[in-house]
């Protein structure tokens, strides 16, 4: 089997163009997970009958079912229903939505680890809601969520080529497109395979370096 | 219940309990409780574990609920309003009024880890009583003069023995110039050569202010320096209750007698 460089480099700008796609889908998706998660934990913690249990069902949901079958669910089944995106939004779309219940978990235990006694003092001295989230509850419980948020991060980022899967032309996508039309498999997945790996690792070693500042969760 | 004066006359209290019952599932922590506590009055509670001193803290701070009874405050009612004939749970608003009056020490000092000593001390202030700065930090440095701690108020928590967090948190609550200050076993939590620290602060306010304080403790001794009245209680009630001197030396209950003896001759 032979590496051909030259071919290899060739087909470079191409395989950015579509990482420039796998970011998009990954900080969208990320994004969107952060938000739902909070509305799922908020949810969970509703007094309002039936919220907590229907966010705990969502959870449960989500992560028992598979990522890809979401994927094309929301591709293929939805648009049955009148709803239609695009395939990049339908991607970042399912990816949000997925690690959303994920992410509902990390901010639940988060908020769960800042002791009792904490809730008591702000009342105590009559602090409002408000305050006692901002300036009290929330400066402890984020800290040492940013390091699970993190390793979130790199596991969605090496899920988003499930999104080839609906035409997201993202890196993977692009891989696949070179090697159909140049029946040349090694270098186009080589590379795709090495990107990843120059961008995760270092990005698992800024996850170590939270987890040594703000330990784990 | 057994009496020796002084208990204040209900229509003068500050603090009164009528009925009062709190249950955690089959447990009964206070059982009909009447309580009358007033204006400057220091009230030392204590009774073996599990009796509901500390019952009575948690629900003056509205930290819990409490079954049925009332609890008044100034002569407003606690956490709950009249609607009609009936009592219904109060508005956040004017809990929070009624509350306010109402300043609380805790066991585990409970200080806010990621502020130094001194913001703990002013963030309220500056949040909740819209003080300036300049005025928050000026009453933080009387405050942390009073307890000792004046070259500590830049430390975090976490470097701050025991003893000292303690002081922190009685500055912290003495900040928002409550008219009752709740200690909720202070010193349980301490290395006993931390111990003393704290009780002299305590025993200084005690003195030196017209505040009414309810002191929860197993301090003996402080109980009988410090309080205008001693109150023991067991099962959620009150056994006996009246002036130290008595108490001590001369209980009427055979159970309190029992209480004190286990305790004193520790």
């Amino acid at each position: 089997m032979k590496f051909d460089f030259s071919f290899a480099l060739e087909i470079l700008p191409a395989l950015l163009r579509g990482a420039i796609v796998t970011a998009e889908a990954t900080f969208g998706g990320m994004a969107l997970a952060l938000v739902g998660g909070l509305v799922l934990a908020l949810g969970r913690r509703s007094k309002i009958p039936g919220v907590s249990r229907l966010s705990a069902s969502y959870v449960l949901f989500m992560r028992n079912t598979p990522l890809l079958v979401q994927i094309y669910f929301l591709f293929y089944v939805l648009p049955f229903a009148g709803i239609m995106f695009g395939a990049l939004t339908t991607g970042i779309l399912a990816l949000g939505l997925n690690y959303s219940a994920y992410i509902a978990e990390v901010y639940r235990a988060g908020i769960d680890g800042v002791p009792q006694g904490q809730w008591e003092a702000a009342r105590a001295l009559d602090f409002s809601p408000g305050q006692t989230w901002g300036r009290v509850i929330l400066p402890q419980a984020l800290p040492p969520m940013l390091p699970v948020l993190g390793n979130y991060l790199i596991g969605m980022f090496k899920d988003s080529p499930l999104l080839a899967t609906i035409t997201v032309p993202e890196m993977f996508a692009a891989a696949e497109h070179i090697a159909g039309e140049t029946y040349r498999y090694n270098e186009p997945y080589t590379l795709v395979g090495l990107i990843f790996l120059c961008l995760s690792y270092p990005a698992s070693l800024a996850v170590r370096q939270l987890e040594k500042r703000f330990g784990k969760v | 219940m057994e009496r020796s004066s002084p208990v204040p006359d209900a229509a003068s209290s500050l603090i009164r309990f009528r009925q009062v019952r709190k249950s955690y599932g089959a447990l009964t922590v206070l059982d009909d409780l009447d309580l009358d506590i007033a204006e400057g009055e220091k009230v030392a509670i204590i009774g073996p574990s599990g009796s509901g001193k500390t019952t009575i803290l948690r629900l003056l701070m509205t930290l819990e609920r409490y079954d049925s009874g009332t609890i008044e405050v100034g002569g407003e009612l606690l956490g709950l309003r009249r609607q009609g004939d009936r009592l219904v749970p109060d508005t956040e608003a004017h809990l929070r009024q009624v509350r306010k009056q109402i300043g609380m020490v805790f066991q585990h000092f409970n200080l806010f880890p990621h502020m130094t000593a001194l913001q703990n001390v002013i963030e309220a202030p500056i949040r909740v009583l819209r003080l300036s700065r300049a005025e928050a930090e000026a009453r933080a440095r009387d405050l942390f003069a009073m307890v000792g701690l004046q070259e500590k108020a830049a430390s975090y928590p976490r470097h701050l023995s025991g003893g000292q967090q303690q002081r922190v948190a009685i500055a912290r609550a003495l900040a928002m110039r409550p008219r009752i200050m709740l200690f909720d076993e202070v010193t349980s939590a301490l290395d006993p050569e931390l111990v003393g620290e704290v009780l002299q602060v305590i025993r200084r306010l005690a003195k030196e202010s017209g505040m009414t304080m309810l002191i929860v403790t197993h301090e003996m001794s402080f109980a009988r320096d410090v309080a205008d009245r001693i109150i023991f209680m067991e099962k959620g009630r009150i056994v006996e209750e009246g002036e130290p001197g008595v108490i001590f030396r001369e209980p009427r209950s055979e159970r309190t007698r029992a209480f004190l003896k286990a305790v004193l001759e520790r």
